[in-house]
């Protein structure tokens, strides 16, 4: 339990203290990070009205826990941008008040698309097709694959041997080369050979 | 204070302890324009927007060594005017007062 939470108990039973309260921490928490992200990129106030397309002098006053008349056009433009999605939620006063007692700069900082993992990782990644299956595939394939292809059950050729792709055969002075090299002890470097001599 | 925010409407109490709160936990540094400078050394103001324009005259410390802020003053704020007039100074001499008597000092009253 929120430390705020419990403190606020009784104060929030008021609807009127409440959502006076809860509009104060929205304020201050989008402020805040509009600060924490341009500083994160290094941008100055001017550089981020440039890529907002807003005057200088506005920046300030964006950037100020005091300011209220957000809308979410102004929000729209900010996340263009930072180059970050905007989420727009309803939530429970006890989600709001433990995110503005969590606040800090690291819980604030988001990365851009270009730094955003999930969206740049090598690894494998899930993705539900049309009937809701899970189909699991490589990363390197998924540009090939057309759309239609990830709703039926997925027989993506060469993607691994296991799958019956045919792996080249080392000539025999290859496996003797890498055979003699195992005997001195030196295994990793006959392993390296054995691949090479395969093609891998 | 304790009087002073006795007296505000209820709105205008849950902004000033929403404020006060992120004082608390995050300190002056995070929040971009919590705490604004008034023109007198070591006075700051916490900026509470709203029908009433509501700024505190708080400072930080005043022991050197602690993490803490301190409210001297409450005031608002009329057409660029202090309510009372010259609050930051009246509140710089009430930080010389605490400064001489630490003991006057005592803990947040919260009024919700």
């Amino acid at each position: 339990m929120s430390e705020l939470v419990e403190k606020l108990r009784d104060e929030f039973r008021d609807k009127e203290y409440r959502h006076a309260y809860a509009d104060e921490c929205l304020n201050t928490m989008i402020a805040t990070q509009i600060k924490v992200l341009r500083e994160q990129r290094g941008m100055t106030q001017g550089q981020l009205a440039d890529a907002t397309g807003m005057k200088q002098p506005r920046i300030p006053l964006l950037e100020d826990a005091n300011y209220s008349n957000w809308t979410i056009n102004t929000l729209k433009r900010f996340a263009k941008a930072f180059d970050v999605a905007l989420s727009v939620k309803f939530e429970t006063f006890s989600k709001l008040v433990g995110d503005f007692e969590a606040l800090s700069r690291q819980s604030l900082q988001r990365d851009n698309f270009a730094d955003d993992r999930q969206f740049h990782r090598r690894r494998s990644v899930m993705v539900r097709g049309r009937h809701n299956r899970k189909l699991w595939e490589s990363n390197s394939h998924r540009s090939k694959w057309s759309r239609s292809s990830l709703t039926t059950v997925v027989t993506a050729p060469d993607t691994t041997p296991a799958l019956g792709r045919k792996l080249p055969v080392p000539s025999p002075e290859a496996r003797e080369g890498a055979q003699q090299q195992q005997n001195s002890g030196n295994s990793s470097r006959g392993l390296h050979l054995l691949a090479k001599a395969g093609g891998m | 204070m304790k009087a002073w925010s006795s007296n505000l409407q209820k709105k205008e109490r849950a902004k000033l302890n929403s404020k006060i709160d992120a004082l608390e936990l995050h300190g002056g540094e995070l929040i971009p324009g919590i705490l604004s400078p008034t023109g007198v050394r070591n006075i700051f103001k916490l900026r509470v927007k709203g029908q009433v324009q509501l700024r505190p005259m708080v400072c930080e410390g005043p022991g050197r060594s602690e993490e803490a802020f301190t409210f001297l003053l409450g005031a608002t704020e009329e057409s660029w005017e202090y309510v009372p007039s010259k609050a930051p100074e009246l509140a710089a001499s009430f930080r010389d007062d605490l400064i001489a008597h630490p003991e006057r000092r005592c803990g947040h009253e919260r009024v919700s």
